[in-house]
């Protein structure tokens, strides 16, 4: 058994290396699945959901810099390393930008910075005698500008991959948990579980996915957790279809035939001898959900019913930003749509790859 | 024949029984107080009361899902007493008695979709109404595109399969499908509606039927039509092309066509008579079932362009949580992809008397 099915996928995968945009949609998907797991390692802003806020210098354009007053944080989080690695820095640092200082002693005299030619106000502040105070003061510059209150805008394109990601993972979980059960015992036992679970497929099937993601957020409250889980309960129609139609097309096979003659138990026949067997539908149609569920998912939080602020989404960005477009800064709303796009055809274009790999017809 | 679309039917009624159920449980599981929300600010304990009682609210989930089910029943119960929450107010059901027994009428009847929360006394079928329309057109308008469109690049792109041109088509058919419909619809509005404004004279937003400068007349604007379909139109013209180059080029590999290539026909004639109408098959099919899921799809580009549909609708009741609005938006949507479900398995039945058979 184990040593055709090896070759089998060998041969799959010798076919998908071939497949050049497979392969290079490929590494993408994993370049970018590092950049989300180590956000907070590559952003410029590291704090919690990249939150760091200058209103004064809101919406500035891509390459923008300027020197910022940086002042040491009044409250201590402690927080080790592993913590502030993956969910962000707690301990944030109060960042002002300004456009010139000078030094006497141990105050700081400086001017806020203030955009569009008006004087920003002079102030000064006192610094702990212990501390230089010219290492408070350094030059920040910000590769794709600020977003609407401030914030840099490529921390934000960061952290928000994994939103995008992590509903991904989640969503197509959950579809398969629930899509493969559905689907085995319907399409396995046939009868008046197959029609009850087929009246259950085509009711959800009826329900647009985007209302009834709609409806499930409304019921489990507005949330990211609530989305996850939203996305994955709609998404397992698709699954439980395909894996029924396998079954059911190869249930007379004589394999299964023969593993029943033996006296195997229903479960055993589905789970070792069946569903291997079908392994290469149920792959690519994860492959398609996964894109659909990054799509789905942005287009909640563009209408506000996804992640919840601070946290940074990629839908969420272009909700905030979108009314720029016209104001000549096109680019705060461009970007993140430019991300969700990329990612999407990335997962598409792996399903499509692997599709044509496993040969597995549409 | 007959018994074969009555069975459909009484499947369809099935699902869409089971859909009203979803829907219902749904939104009745909400932690908010309905009641409360319809009284917005304003809320004391007497109108509250009142308000409760007037709407079944304050009785136990399963009364209320029954109540709900006789709403949306075109067969329903009703009592004659006017403290019920089911008499028959003529404000309330547009009905036909069929027959009284004791204090309880039998009555056929449109659907009952309850009142807005938000837009006081207004019926929800009302508000559908006014806006289904709008949305109808645009989503037919999105299919003639991505039809036309879709048939004619797919098969181009078939004809000149792993050409440069080919390659384009299909690239830009992927980004097709990638690209979220917001996103589309914003950069769509902003190049041809703001940057291009000069050239195609354009709107970022606006509604099929628009009042005059004067704010006396409503004009119809097809003008407005344009930007919002061809938005809506790129994801299902993504799948045709995709569909329509696939199913040609298995249909170019079948023996009809070395037949008519044999019979010495031109290559044009082979592929307008013989090979088109075969591989359209696939594409009809994905086609009906788009239909509805566009009318869903909608929402997004209705918000961006500020088309007064049903998607808008449904996005203004998502922020005023106007419940019964979204659950009367879901409800007819769901039933319209049932019954173009119906249809379209009925044609099939009707072209292919093999699906009869099983």
């Amino acid at each position: 058994m184990s040593t055709p099915s090896n070759s089998l996928s060998q041969l799959a995968l010798q076919k998908f290396k071939k497949n050049f945009w497979g392969v290079f949609s490929l590494c993408f998907i994993i370049a970018v699945g590092i950049i989300a797991v180590f956000a907070y390692a590559f952003a410029p802003d590291n704090s919690q959901n990249a939150n760091q806020m200058h209103v004064s210098i809101a919406s500035k354009a891509p390459g923008f810099s300027t020197t910022m007053l940086v002042l040491p944080s009044q409250i201590e989080h402690h927080q080790n390393f592993v913590d502030a690695l993956f969910f962000g820095e707690k301990n944030t640092t109060t960042e002002i930008p300004i456009t010139s200082y000078s030094m006497t002693g141990n105050t700081i005299h400086y001017m806020e910075y203030a955009s569009d030619g008006l004087i920003g106000l002079e102030k000064e502040v006192q610094v702990d005698p212990t501390m230089d105070p010219h290492s408070l003061i350094r030059e920040q510059r910000f590769l794709l500008g600020t977003d609407k209150y401030g914030r840099d805008l490529l921390s934000r394109v960061l952290v928000g991959a994994r939103i995008s990601f992590s509903i991904g993972f989640v969503a197509v979980f959950i579809s398969l948990v629930i899509g493969v059960f559905m689907g085995s015992i319907s399409g396995y036992f046939g009868g008046k579980i197959d029609a009850f679970i087929m009246w259950i497929i085509n009711v959800t099937w009826s329900i647009p996915t985007l209302l009834l993601v709609i409806a499930i957020t409304l019921a489990l409250g507005k949330g990211f957790w609530q989305v996850f889980i939203a996305v994955g309960l709609t998404m397992w129609v698709e699954v439980a279809r395909v894996v029924r139609g396998q079954i059911i097309s190869v249930k007379e096979n004589q394999y299964v035939t023969a593993a029943k003659a033996l006296g195997f138990s229903n479960f055993r026949i589905i789970t070792k001898h069946i569903l291997p067997n079908i392994l290469a539908p149920i792959i690519v149609i994860s492959a398609a959900n996964f894109a659909a569920a990054i799509l789905v998912e942005s287009g909640l939080s563009f209408l506000g019913i996804g992640a919840q602020p601070p946290m940074a989404s990629w839908g969420a960005m272009i909700k905030d930003h979108y009314n720029y477009i016209i104001l000549g800064k096109p680019y705060l709303a461009i970007i993140p749509g430019l991300c969700i796009m990329f990612l999407v055809m990335a997962f598409m274009l792996v399903g499509n790859a692997l599709r044509d790999a496993l040969d597995v017809k549409a | 024949m007959i018994s074969y679309f009555l069975n459909k039917t009484f499947y369809a009624l099935l699902t869409l029984f089971g859909v009203v159920t979803v829907i219902f449980f749904l939104f009745n599981v909400l932690p908010g107080d309905p009641a409360q929300m319809m009284l917005g600010q304003n809320e004391d304990s007497e109108q509250l009361a009142i308000v409760k009682q007037k709407y079944g609210f304050d009785k136990p989930i399963s009364i209320q899902y029954l109540y709900y089910l006789n709403d949306v029943s075109p067969l329903s119960l009703h009592s004659t007493s006017r403290d019920d929450y089911t008499y028959l107010s003529p404000n309330k059901y547009a009905a036909v008695t069929l027959f009284t027994v004791g204090n309880t009428t039998a009555v056929l009847k449109l659907p009952y979709l309850r009142e807005s929360f938000t837009k006081q006394g207004k019926k929800v079928s009302q508000v559908l109404a006014e806006t289904l329309p709008n949305t109808f057109v645009l989503a037919v308008s999105a299919i003639i595109i991505a039809l036309i469109l879709g048939i004619v690049l797919g098969v181009v792109s078939a004809l000149y399969k792993n050409t440069v041109l080919d390659k384009i088509i299909q690239i830009t058919s992927t980004i097709g499908m990638s690209v979220p419909s917001f996103f589309s619809a914003i950069i769509f509005a902003w190049i041809f509606g703001f940057v291009l404004h000069k050239y195609t004279n354009l709107e970022m937003t606006g509604s099929l039927l628009e009042l005059d400068d004067f704010g006396e007349t409503i004009h119809i604007k097809w003008k407005n039509l344009i930007l919002p379909a061809i938005v809506l139109g790129i994801r299902p013209l993504a799948v045709v092309i995709q569909l329509m180059r696939n199913s040609l080029l298995e249909v170019l590999n079948q023996d009809y066509i070395r037949t008519a290539r044999a019979k010495g026909l031109s290559e044009y004639q082979i592929i307008r008579k013989h090979a088109i109408k075969n591989a359209m098959n696939p594409v009809v099919t994905a086609i009906s079932g788009w239909f509805a899921s566009m009318l869903a799809g909608a929402v997004f580009v209705e918000y961006i362009f500020g088309w007064n549909g049903l998607g808008k609708e449904i996005v203004n009741a998502l922020n005023t949580l106007d419940l019964p609005v979204i659950m009367g938006a879901v409800l007819i949507i769901a039933l319209l992809f049932i019954i173009i479900n119906i249809f379209v398995d009925i044609i099939y039945a009707w072209l292919d008397p093999k699906v009869k058979l099983q």
